[in-house]
Order: structure tokens, then sequence, then C-alpha cells
């Protein structure tokens, strides 16, 4: 099995080059053909799944690629708060995958408190080897982990986990953070890179690359090594969508356009892996007049469907990830990508117009790590708690300006009490999570002349008087 | 207490907890299921697939000290057979009656442990979810009451008193409370498996007394196992007997053995009846390892007990009410049919399809429950008579979380009404094609207003005309859409189905 890096031109692989190829006509065709939404939505998700070619191992990859960040637990299985990985629902979650045509799993040893990796090994090794590529990272974060002992364990340890001899795509995890400092520490002083160029060599690591967040300084580096021919990375993943792609700064001060880093890399010819399509979630859920304009333009696609295409439209990307937990957002984005209908040059304006009003009016800035609030989760600053996503319960403080406000929140207003804010230390009603992260989270975005107000307005009564009680 | 009296004490219970419990099938409203519905969580299966600790050590207690009075007290199904075995020797002619129906028998042994294994493989196989758990239900004494009773006196109890509502409502009286009779829940395939139950069980209590308890129950074989040890029991004094074999010949689980002074504790479902049986007065209820007491109670009369007794009166207006069901006299009306779509809906407190499908012993208590009219029982093999959504009677209304308050096997949880109201179970789809706004331009927009999630919005087509779009983000598959569509329901639309349905999904999200 190692030795296929080797062999690129074998048969097997010119034959799914050629596949790929007569995919990407077929899909071009069905755009051709296309004359408006009713055309749009008979041919989604009817196709072949979308593939793109690596030129360096040859590899054909799906377009949508699985993201095992965020496993199925057995709590989501009954209700319960139980953590512990569903394997059986992994396991018919990947199965439906690859069915659907992807083939691309990235997944890494510190995702899932550390049991992601076992439990895509146990799912995947039920499968042909030579049916899927496995992406992989070596996370060594903590400082214990520096070692060149303990991030060659680390690797041994994934491979293991992976129940596979060999990673088809082997990622430096997360350069840039704590920029060029944390990047000599974890992968140049211990010789960890040289050692992953000799794997790379050795046919254990088929595809070399590293993904990027924060500080652009490492990831120009990294570049300049290739350049001066250092290194040659075979990929590397950055964060990519409509906001980001000239708004990352507005997101994250510590974050860089994705414009710059996707033309630096595709200059090069460096195969682009896409995470944060959906930027933590917030791509799913837009505003009502947001959400309005995109499904005139194509009623029966999901909000989340845009940024999945968006994501997906450059040439230069390989795949783009997606956590799909749950089974009918896999069936979402095997419909997007199945085939992939690019955005045009009219829909693209249309996102950075759109990007632009998100940031703008829709929620102020958009919750990340950086801005989020440190205060603990089930507090809930109610003018902010429609920002909150549906992937993680972040929220926003004092810090950022609000930019609207919801008064209709004041119905709620005597459950509250008032305590410091734990960043910015000014007295802030805090509700308690349990019917303001849920209930008026939708509140919020009620028509106000509707019954449905009423109604729900009657429920949070019901339940202020249970607490009181 | 004199020992004659424990008799009547035992029918009086049973009949309360046999009353009670229908009451909670029955009564629609809830107000009996918000007092009544521990009945439903202390019985055996359910209890043990809750794994509620507390119900399992009481019954386990209760059978340790009383032996089996589970059978004849908690047991709805028990009931229903002492019932069955009482209108039999009402019914049979004095000649017969007189000396007593029964005779001692030995256990069916291999029988016990037949239907015990292919009740633990069939649970097994259900928390596996290889089967749904309603196989290994079918067994399930209570389930298989909650069927029958979901199946004739809930159908029953709800015409009637649709019928009483309608006819009322002609006079401006709206006192009764009742869904019409076109509503009225009767399910093909439950109402075959509960048939069959009932005539099997009607034909052993006929023929065998308990004999269905003491050779097919799976809950009669394993508290069998406990009751042999049982600190109180019906015992023989051997000083006293005088070698009638009236106890014998009367007792229903048929494990007197009288000749040899012999009871099968195993078997013995402490109904009492040797006990009054006996002139000599030589059976008492005791601790059996103690000698019997000389001061035992003196010989009452036999027969002061046979007074009878009603569970309760037969519903008279079952007439089915055939009145024509209109909108203000507008268009006329027809009933919507469901979607098939990929995947089901489930109600909140169900977590997900595996975890409903693994537990539930689909005893209908839910779909009896359901104020909404929303649950039904599934016709699929996958999930055969648990309940599903449907939501062409009604939709599942965000402030009730009936189904889960009830449900004694924990496969519908109990959630509470701020998070049911963001707990996702389906999605809203539209089919644009035979929409009357999208596709015949007709002003409605009945979903988007109805929608008590605000996810659906009204956008304008390149054709003019406006179609509803619905923010997977937001709906929560309640069905609200569904229900309120017309198409499907408006006579003059060929459509059958409504414009805008549901598609559950398998692991609900909370949004």
């Amino acid at each position: 099995m190692q030795n296929k890096k080797h062999t690129p031109d074998s048969g097997r692989r010119a034959f799914l080059r050629n596949l790929g190829i007569f995919g990407a006509a077929g899909a071009l065709a069905s755009c051709g053909i296309k004359t408006g939404d009713d055309d749009h939505s008979n041919t989604r998700g009817t196709g072949e799944m979308t593939m793109r070619h690596n030129p360096n191992t040859g590899d054909e990859v799906s377009v949508l690629g699985y993201g095992c960040m965020r496993l199925s637990t057995m709590g989501m299985r009954d209700g319960s708060q139980n953590d512990t990985i569903d394997q059986e629902a992994v396991n018919a979650s990947v199965d439906a995958a690859l069915e659907g045509g992807v083939n691309y799993f990235d997944t890494s040893p510190a995702y899932c408190k550390g049991n992601s990796e076992a439990a895509m090994g146990e799912a995947l090794s039920r499968h042909p080897r030579d049916s899927y590529f496995i992406a992989t990272k070596l996370s060594n974060f903590s400082p214990e982990t520096w070692s060149a002992e303990a991030s060659k364990a680390m690797f041994e340890a994934s491979l293991k986990n992976l129940r596979t001899d060999y990673v088809d795509y082997l990622l430096l995890h997360a350069i840039g953070m704590g920029g060029m400092e944390a990047y000599e520490n974890r992968y140049v002083k211990n010789g960890m890179l040289d050692f992953l160029k000799e794997q790379r060599a050795k046919g254990t690591i088929r595809n070399l690359g590293f993904s990027y967040h924060g500080d652009v300084e490492v990831f120009d580096h990294l570049l300049e090594m290739m350049d001066r021919g250092e290194v040659h990375w075979d990929f590397a993943q950055i964060q990519l969508n409509y906001i980001d792609w000239h708004h990352a700064k507005e997101v994250n001060p510590r974050n860089t356009n994705a414009e710059y880093l996707y033309n630096e890399l595709h200059r090069r010819g460096i195969p682009v892996v896409i995470m944060e399509p959906l930027l933590g979630g917030r791509l799913a859920s837009v505003s009502k007049p947001i959400q309005a304009k995109m499904k005139t333009r194509r009623p029966d696609d999901s909000v989340a469907s845009w940024a999945f295409r968006y994501a997906g439209t450059p040439e230069g990307v390989l795949t783009v990830l997606s956590g799909m937990t749950y089974m009918e957002h896999l069936r979402d984005n095997l419909a997007t990508y199945s085939p992939l209908d690019p955005v045009n040059a009219d829909e693209d304006a249309f996102l950075q117009r759109t990007a632009v009003e998100i940031l703008e009016n829709d929620t102020g800035r958009v919750p990340t790590a950086s801005t989020a609030c440190p205060a603990p989760t089930e507090w809930i600053f109610p003018a902010f708690s429609h920002t909150i996503t549906s992937a993680s319960t972040r929220t926003m403080c004092h810090a950022t300006p609000p930019t609207r406000t919801m008064p209709r929140h004041a119905a709620l207003s005597s459950t509250a009490t008032t305590l410091p804010c734990p960043r910015c230390a000014r007295p802030t009603a805090v509700w308690p999570a349990e019917h303001v992260c849920r209930t008026a989270r939708r509140l919020s975005t009620y028509p106000l002349n509707s019954i449905k107000s009423t109604f729900i307005l009657k429920n949070s009564a019901r339940e202020r008087y249970k607490l009181k009680r | 207490m004199k020992s004659h009296s424990l008799k009547y004490l035992r029918i009086a219970a049973g009949i309360l907890f046999l009353v009670c419990l229908t009451l909670v099938f029955v009564d629609f409203s809830g107000r009996a299921a918000l007092w009544l519905a521990w009945i439903a969580k202390i019985q055996l299966v359910p209890a043990l697939l809750a794994v509620n600790i507390t119900a399992i050590i009481v019954l386990a207690l209760l059978t340790l000290v009383f032996g089996r009075l589970y059978c004849s007290v908690i047991c709805p199904l028990g009931i229903s057979q002492d019932i069955l075995i009482w209108l039999r020797r009402v019914t049979a002619p004095r000649r017969k009656r007189k000396p007593g129906l029964y005779r001692f028998e030995k256990p069916h042994t291999a029988w016990r442990y037949i239907f015990l294994g292919l009740f633990v493989l069939l649970a097994a196989a259900g928390l596996l979810a290889l089967v749904p758990m309603s196989f290994a239900g079918i067994l399930d004494p209570y389930s298989a009451y909650g069927r029958i009773a979901g199946q004739s006196l809930v159908p029953l109890w709800r015409s009637a008193m649709g019928s009483l509502a309608e006819w009322q409502a002609a006079s401006g009286n709206y006192i009764f409370d009742g869904v019409p009779a076109a509503a009225v829940n009767f399910n093909l395939a439950v109402a075959i498996v509960a048939g069959i139950t009932f005539v099997t069980v009607a034909i052993f209590a006929f023929r065998t007394g308990r004999g269905y308890c003491n050779t097919v129950c799976p809950v009669g074989s394993i508290l069998g196992f406990i009751s042999r040890f049982s600190l109180l029991k019906p015992v023989i004094d051997t000083d006293k007997c005088n070698r009638c074999g009236s106890c014998g010949r009367h007792c229903k689980a048929r494990c007197i053995d009288t000749k040899n002074h012999r009871i099968d504790y195993s078997r013995c479902v402490v109904c009492m009846d040797c006990i009054n049986n006996c002139s000599q007065g030589a059976i008492s209820y005791r601790p059996a390892r103690r000698k019997a007491t000389q001061n035992a109670a003196d010989a009452a009369t036999v027969d002061a007990g046979r007074r009878s007794f009603l569970v309760g009166a037969a519903l008279a207006s079952a007439a089915a009410a055939s009145a024509k069901v209109t909108d203000g006299g507008l268009a006329p009306l027809k009933k919507k049919q469901p979607h098939k779509g990929i995947t089901t809906s489930v109600p909140a407190g169900a977590a997900s399809l595996r975890n409903l499908r693994s537990h539930c012993t689909a005893c209908q208590l839910c779909i009896s429950n359901c104020p909404n009219e929303v649950l039904r029982p599934s016709t699929s093999m996958d999930s055969l008579m648990q309940p599903v959504m449907i939501f062409t009677d009604g939709f599942c209304r965000p402030e009730c979380t009936r189904c889960g308050e009830v449900c004694p096997t924990g496969a519908i949880k109990p959630v509470t009404v701020a998070a049911k109201s963001s707990i996702k179970t389906g999605t809203a789809k539209v089919d644009a094609a035979t929409c009357i706004s999208a596709a015949y331009g007709q002003t409605c927009g009945n979903c988007a207003r109805h929608c008590p999630a605000g996810a659906i919005q009204m956008v304008r087509q390149s054709d003019g005309n406006m179609r509803p779009v619905v923010d997977e983000n937001y709906c929560i598959g309640c069905g609200s859409c569904e229900y309120h569509c017309p198409s499907g329901t408006a006579g003059q639309l060929s459509a059958k189905r409504a414009a805008i349905y549901v598609e559950g999904i398998e692991t609900h999200i909370t949004v």
C-alpha cells in the first residue's frame, strides 16, 4: 500500500482521472443548460459528486470533505449529557458519506477529546483502504508534546488509532497560532519537519501540508521556504468563506483575508483545503431579509448551501470540509456538491454584498474565539443572544458594540440578575440560559404583529413562574 | 384482618388499578394522565426499559414479601383475565361451577423458558435496534393491554364523546370535549396484533384460567423466580385439611397439588380464592416457614363474596357521526394524505429515531394521550406500532409535552416546554408544484402565518407569485405548516397532499 505514491500513473489512477474529467464535463454541461430557478431545483443533488484533482499524487478528491471534529455522541442519541462517541451513528454516517462519493476524511489527535481518530479508524477500516483518503494532523500544541519523542509518538498513535500504515494527508496543525515562536518550537527545533519529510519520502505520509490560523508571518514564511526549495507543500488548509474573503480582519483582527491566502497558494499550484466554510456555523443562519434574498434566487437551497457553493467554487480548492454530525446535514451537502453548481459572477457579487450586510446590519461582529466573552456559557447576554451559533454557545459582551437592540426581550427581564461582566467588568443583566438562549433567540425573529410572540411569551412566563418556585 | 377479607381487598385494589390505568388511556383531556400516569411507569417491562430503579426495587420487594401480587393487582392484562375468568364462572352451569372448574396441572416449564427466552432475545435485539422494541412488546402484558384498550375502549370513548359534543354543539352547548368520529384513531396493524393477543388471552382464560400468565407471559415467569421465596404465601394446614380438593378445583392458576398438599408458588398469583373456598379454614396467608397458628380464622360462609361487580358502564352512543365537515360553508373539505418522506418524524423527547425504536414497546399510551391528533402508530416494519408524527389531523404543538410525561419506557423522555420549543425534530420542505400560492397565484401564506417558529416567509418568485421558503435553522418540524396547508384538503385542487410537509431527522437537534 505504501508504494502507491510512487506509481501515480498506474492504470487505476489514470482511469479515475479520466472519470474526473468526464464528471467535470458533465457538471459543466448541466450548468450550461440552466435557465432559471426551476431548472436548478430539478438538477440539484441528482448527479455525481464533483471531484478535484491533486497534481502531486494524482488523487481524485471529492469536493466535499468529511470533517471529524464533532462526531455523534451517545447523548445525542438518547437526549442525555453522555459525550462518549456513538460509534454506530459514526459508522452509519461514514457509510452514507462514502456512498455519496465523499472520500476525504479530516481528523486530528485533538478532536473529540482525543477520540476522533479511533472512532474514524473503526468506521473507515470497514471499507477498502484505497476507497478513501485520511487526513490527520500533528497537533502538538501543548509544550509537553514539543519534544521530538512526544511528537513522533503522537504521529505513531495516529497511525495506530486510524488502523492504517500510511496517512494520505498530514498537516502541521494550526500554524500561525502562537506566531513564529510556536512554529519553531513545534516543528523546527525538534526536527519534526525533517522527520515528516522523511516519512513522506518513505510513503508513510503521501501528502504533507499545513493548516493555518492566526499570524500571517508564519504562513508567508512557510511559502518562502517552498520558494527557496527547502520544502514542498503538497497542500494547505485555510479558512475561506464569503465573509473571510475580504473581511477576515473585521471578524477577528488576527485573521487574514482568504483572498490573499488563496491567491498565494494557488499561484504556487498548491491545492487548497477549505475549513470553516460556514464560519463556525454562522453562515448557516442569517437574518430574515438576507435569507429572503437567498431564497428568492434559489428557493429550495438551504442557507448553508450558499456558503458551501462559494467555498467550493475556486478552481484551486481540493476539498471543502464540513463537520456533518447529523445525517440531514450530510444529505444537504451531498445535494449541494452532486454536482457542484459554481457561484457565478452575479452570485459572487451578491455574496460579497451579503457579507457586508451581515457584518454591518445583522449581528454586529461575528463571534469567534478571539471576540467571545469568557463568561460561562450558561450566561447569556440577551442583547446578543441572536449571535449564538447552533454549533457553539459563544457569547459577546459590552466590549463589542451592539448594533441592534431587541426591546421584546424586556418581557423576560424579571428573571435577570445583574452581575459584573467577566471581560469588561461593567454590570450586565444576565438571563438564565434555559429560556433566553433557547426561547429568546427564536423570539428575536418574530414579526411584531404576530400572535406567535404572545404564544412564546406565554410559555416564557410559565417557565419563569416555575423558576421562581 | 381475617383471611377471608384478603380476596375482596385484592379484587378492590385490582379494579382500582385497572380503572385508573384505563382512565389514563381513555381520558385524552390529560387530567387523568396528570395524576395517574405513574401506574404505567410501575409496570415491570417499562420500568426495566426506563431503568426506573425505584420501581424495579419496589416491585422486587413487593413480590419477595407478598408473592405475585403484581399479577393480580398491578398488571392490567392479569386483572382483565380475572374478569374473563369471572365471566366464565358466572356463565357456567351450576353443576360445573359448584365443584370448581380447574384441576391441578404440572408447570409447562419448557414452554415458560421458551417464551421467556424469546422475549429476552427480542428485547436484546430491540436494544441493539436490530428490530423495533415493539416486537418484544407484543409479549409484554402491559403493552398488550395498552394496545387492546387503545384499539377498543379509546376509539369507543372518543367517538362517543365526539358524537355527544357534536350533538350538543348544535344547540350551543360546549360542555363535552371530543373529536369527530372521523378523526378517531383506529390502526389496522395495531388492531390485528391487539386482536390476536386478546383472542389468545381469552382462549387461555376460558380454558386454563391463568394459563397465559403462567406459560406465555415473560413477566409472570420473571416474577415466578422471585415469588418462590416470598415471605407471605397461602399455606395449607395439613392438620385441618380433609383432602376435599376444593381449593385445587377452584384455583385458576391450577397450582395447588391437593394430594400432596403442595402449592407451586412460582405460579400462584395470590388471588386468595383457595382461602375462601376451603370449608375447613385450612389455608391461610402467612409466613410459610412458621407453623400454622391454632387460632386460625373461623370458617366463614364460603359463598359470601359472590357479589357481582362491574368494571364500567357500556357506552351506548357509539353511533358514527356522519356530519359533513365544512369550513364556514365554503369549500368542501376532504382528508389530506400524509407525505411519505425519507425519514419519519418522532416527538421531541425521543431524541433520535434510534432511541425510540429501541425502547418503545408500543403500548399506545402516548398515542391515546396526544391531544393534538398528531401521534399515530407506525405501520412500517422497522417501527411497527410505535408512534410517529403524522400532520394531517393536527400538528405537534410546541407548548405540549404530554407524550414525554406519560411514556413509561423512556422512549419519549420528558422535556420542558422551553426546551421543546427549540428541539428540531424535522424540517419543512416545499412542494411548489401544488402550492396554491406559488403555482396558482392565489393569496395564501397560511403556512407562514401559522408557523410557531417564525421559520417560513413568503418570497416573490420570478413569475410574480409568492412562494413559501423555509429557514431550515429555525424550523423545528412541528408540522403546523403541513396541517394548515389548504392543498390536499380543499376540494377544488387535485392534490392529495399538503404542498409543504415535514421531513423528519434521525437525530434531533437543539437549535
